[in-house]
């Protein structure tokens, strides 16, 4: 749910305590901490958890120029390092002579003052490089984004407008490995690419169980609300990297990870035993999301920890405050278990998410709304049935009934939706399954 | 009573002057509504005929203003960490693009506002005000908490350390506390001082809000040296049929929220109605931007039509009630005809102006055009305010500079507006006036 969202069922829930409704009327403000409270364990996460979090790896498929805080960065031919491979940066100097070139290829040599270093561009990159320049020759100036590779004459840097994915992929399936060996939480934090104009390069992570392979596709340039810039796809050539694992993994939520504008994600990677004993390897996004933060044990000792607080400032309805802040908070927690990730409940009692309900899997924006609405209802309907006289001369439960109708039918539609998804949901996970099997079969020879 | 033919003649007399000022960067709806106040005179001997010029001129001004917000805002990505939508259409060379989603919105606005008020809008908003009328501040104060506390931190992120990472994020929403309280001891002074003397009247709040939105992002433009690139002026929309649908009813929703309640600002109001659509997506913001923009501006004085409610809300309103309050249903059907006029006007005007204000930026020097809006906001704040308007620009400008330093929402600079006005509705003006050692204005 949007944080708007949660805010509201704070207040809602201050809205069920007449005696906080009148200190609201009579300008006392601080039942405001109902939503607050609501919006706590989003804002413990993503304002603390999130930047204090452990990260065992970090992958930056393009690095940042410092000063424009965009990538990509300029690199001195002299640093030109393998551990800098597959990332997205960019060299400037003269063209020192041309090595081959053919349709669709060039080698050529490239002095920056600090090194010599071989350039290659081939394809629709070549192409670029021709549109741009014209012919290539000694002594021409050029500035070129690529990035470091390896080839038959040693390192070399490659024409491209964007890193290749190879790097992502190497990566996660190292922490993923590291994960099983060591039987800890292997964080991956995973950087975003900028480009200028504010427009990010789109990558997607699929984890292909079955043949225990993880694949990054390098997409087009996209805009912070997601829409693709056409003609800016990379070349296929260099559009997906792949890596294998050496030992099985599972990704509860059946959809790609995709990465473009905001923030890029931490992936946390952990061994987990399958009912059926076997013991694989399970991608927690965001691992520092919805832990104990979201659990109604936290709401109650958040609750504990304000109610001497009111009490000590003299709030003479500390106790109704106290409980309606703690609603708020479980509210959250509430409202988060209807979608996908869930949350850890009941710690200590609990140590991990339990699964969400998946309620309206496909129709998040509607789930979101209804959710909103049933609140704004809530809040009508009760500052209605406290006012004296009412506002609205109906019965409360027909005005309740009118109010919270619109999200009564989405909801309901939410769970028809849920039925479907999981149907959906099962087919691909005994598809799955029948994969696995069929690739464990081939490797030991039984096929 | 005024006839149908008198309506559309002040209909389109405002429009026309909407149309002839509102493309101007600088010349807010206030300043506008300022010299509404000059023609006003005007009006003594047929003042029912003052509303429907005053719906001519807003309604051009939210038409119009589009053009200003996305050819003369463009600044160097390197300077804010995230642009604003337009800004990046602009830079795409798809800035007529982005007038057509504004336009898009505003239409889809023109038509909600319309349509809701010829048929539910008079029967809810009695109920409504009664509901909510007893806790309006507390409203207010909801939304200004939740934009603290929803503050995305977007820079930190690849600081080496954890504690660096916490600290860098941190900056970004302390900033924007600091953005909000200076803005709001501004407008405080402003407001409650004789900083800017009373005979300024409705303006003097102009050079503030100048110096807050116009000349930071006309500055940016100077500094970064930014040319504007080509522009495609086909006229073409990229978008998704949901998302024009989406972005249209939040924004109407957010522009409604803002209109109703006192002091919530369009942005307030999108803000809310944003989270609550799930909206996402520069297509769908610009749009969003474009019909929220409509219902705020027109919302608030439409109201003033209602004879169920009659609500005067925002300056146009009080401006217009205090020559004449229009009390029958005939006036305020008159009113949604002046509506749908005044939008059809406007509409048509922007497309072709969009066209020729791309066209003249890309060939003329937009370091020396910014340089030439910066003196014209300077000349305006002037004209309006006298010296103390400069001194109060100036002192807006570097608090909205702030905000672009501290890489955080520029709409903190409304705690100007804000802040004042809790202040007073919690009855404490006087306990800050002493505690700043300052007297009444």
């Amino acid at each position: 749910m949007r944080g708007w969202t949660h805010f509201l069922s704070g207040i809602a829930m201050a809205s069920f305590f007449p005696e906080l409704l009148a200190d609201l009327r009579m300008g006392i403000l601080l039942p405001v901490i109902t939503g607050v409270f609501a919006y706590l364990p989003d804002f413990i996460d993503f304002k603390f958890r999130r930047f204090l979090w452990k990260r065992d790896y970090e992958i930056d498929p393009a690095p940042w120029d410092p000063k424009r805080k965009l990538a990509p960065m300029k690199i001195n031919i002299k640093d030109f390092d393998l551990d800098k491979r597959w990332q997205l940066y960019y060299i400037e100097g003269t063209v020192v002579s041309v090595i081959e070139e053919g349709n669709d290829y060039i080698r050529f040599r490239v002095n920056d003052g600090t090194g010599e270093a071989i350039v290659e561009a081939i394809k629709e990159d070549y192409e670029r490089l021709k549109r741009i320049y014209g012919e290539i020759k000694p002594g021409l100036k050029v500035r070129l984004p690529g990035y470091i590779d390896t080839g038959d004459g040693g390192i070399k840097w490659v024409v491209a407008d964007a890193p290749h994915p190879q790097l992502i992929a190497s990566t996660i399936a190292r922490a993923i490995d590291e994960a099983y060996e060591t039987g800890k939480l292997v964080t991956v934090k995973v950087y975003n690419i900028r480009m200028a104009a504010d427009v990010y390069r789109r990558f997607l992570i699929h984890y292909d169980s079955p043949t225990r392979t993880i694949k990054v596709y390098m997409g087009p340039l996209v805009t912070t609300g997601g829409l693709p810039i056409k003609g800016t796809d990379v070349p296929e050539y260099r559009r997906v990297g792949e890596a294998r694992t050496r030992y099985p993994f599972v990704k509860t939520y059946p959809r790609p990870t995709i990465i473009d504008a905001f923030n890029g994600p931490e992936i946390g990677y952990h061994k987990i035993v399958l009912p059926d004993g076997r013991e694989v390897v399970e991608e927690k996004f965001i691992p520092w999301h919805r832990g104990f933060s979201h659990s109604f044990t936290a709401g109650a000792i958040a609750a504990l920890i304000l109610l001497p607080i009111l009490w000590l400032i003299g709030y003479p309805h500390y106790l109704q405050l106290a409980i309606a802040a703690m609603l708020g908070y479980w509210m959250h927690v509430i409202e988060d278990q209807l979608g996908f990730m869930g949350s850890n409940l009941f710690p200590p009692l609990t140590k991990e998410r339990i699964p969400g309900l998946m309620l309206g899997p496909n129709i998040y924006t509607g789930m979101n709304f209804a959710t909103s609405w049933l609140m704004v209802s809530l809040i009508i309907w009760n500052i209605n049935r406290f006012t004296l006289p009412r506002p609205i001369p109906l019965p409360d439960p027909l005005l309740l009934l009118i109010l919270a109708a619109p999200s009564i039918i989405i909801y309901g539609y939410g769970v028809i939706d849920s039925i479907r998804f999981r149907k959906l949901y099962r087919a691909y996970w005994k598809r799955m399954a029948a994969l696995e099997a069929l690739e464990e079969q081939e490797q030991v020879g039984g096929l | 009573m005024i006839t149908p033919t008198e309506v559309l003649i002040w209909t389109l007399a405002g429009s026309g002057f909407g149309v002839l000022l509102s493309w101007i960067p600088g010349f807010h709806i206030y300043n506008l509504l300022a010299l509404v106040m000059v023609v006003s005179p005007l009006f003594l001997s047929i003042p029912e005929a003052f509303p429907y010029f005053t719906i001519g001129a807003i309604v051009s001004f939210v038409y119009l203003s589009i053009l200003p917000t996305v050819y003369l805002s463009v600044a160097d990505e390197s300077l804010v960490l995230m642009l604003f939508p337009t800004q990046r259409y602009l830079m795409l060379g798809k800035g007529h693009m982005a007038v057509w989603l504004s336009l898009l919105g505003a239409l889809g606005g023109t038509i909600i506002i319309v349509l809701s008020g010829l048929t539910f809008l008079p029967y809810i908003i009695p109920f409504v005000y009664q509901i909510f009328s007893a806790y309006i501040v507390w409203i207010i104060v909801l939304i200004i908490v939740f934009m603290f506390m929803s503050e995305w931190p977007k820079a930190g992120d690849r600081e080496k350390t954890p504690l660096r990472r916490l600290l860098i994020a941190w900056r970004q929403t302390l900033g924007g506390l600091f953005v909000f309280f200076t803005a709001g001891l501004l407008g405080f002074i402003i407001m409650y001082t004789g900083l800017v003397p009373a005979r300024f009247a409705y303006v003097r709040l102009t050079p503030m809000f100048i110096g807050f939105f116009g000349m930071p992002w006309v500055l940016q433009n100077i500094i970064s040296k930014r040319h504007v690139p080509h522009q495609d002026l086909t006229d073409k929309i990229e978008a998704s049929t949901w998302g024009v649908i989406n972005g249209t009813l939040s924004g109407a929703f957010g522009g409604y929220i803002a209109a109703f309640f006192p002091i919530v600002t369009g942005g307030m109001g999108a803000l809310v109605a944003g989270h609550m659509a799930s909206s996402r997506g520069d297509d769908v913001f610009i749009v969003s931007q474009g019909s929220n923009r409509l219902l705020y501006y027109l919302g608030a004085f439409f109201l003033l039509f209602i004879p169920t409610s009659r609500l005067t809300r925002g300056t146009g309103a009080w401006l217009v009630s205090s020559l004449y309050t229009p009390n029958s249903w005939t006036e305020f059907y008159y009113a949604a005809f002046a509506i749908l006029v005044a939008a059809a006007v406007s509409f048509v005007m922007v497309i072709y102006m969009s066209k020729i204000l791309a066209y003249l930026l890309s060939a003329l020097n937009y370091i020396w055009v910014s340089y030439a809006v910066a003196v014209g906001l300077a000349i305006i704040s002037y004209l309006l305010a006298g010296l103390p308007g400069l001194v109060v620009l100036a002192v807006a400008t570097l608090i909205g500079l702030a905000a672009v330093a501290f890489n955080t929402r520029r709409s903190y600079c409304l705690g100007g507006l804000i802040f004042p006005v809790v202040m007073s509705m919690t009855g404490n003006v006087g306990v800050l006036l002493e505690l700043m050692h300052l007297g009444m204005g």
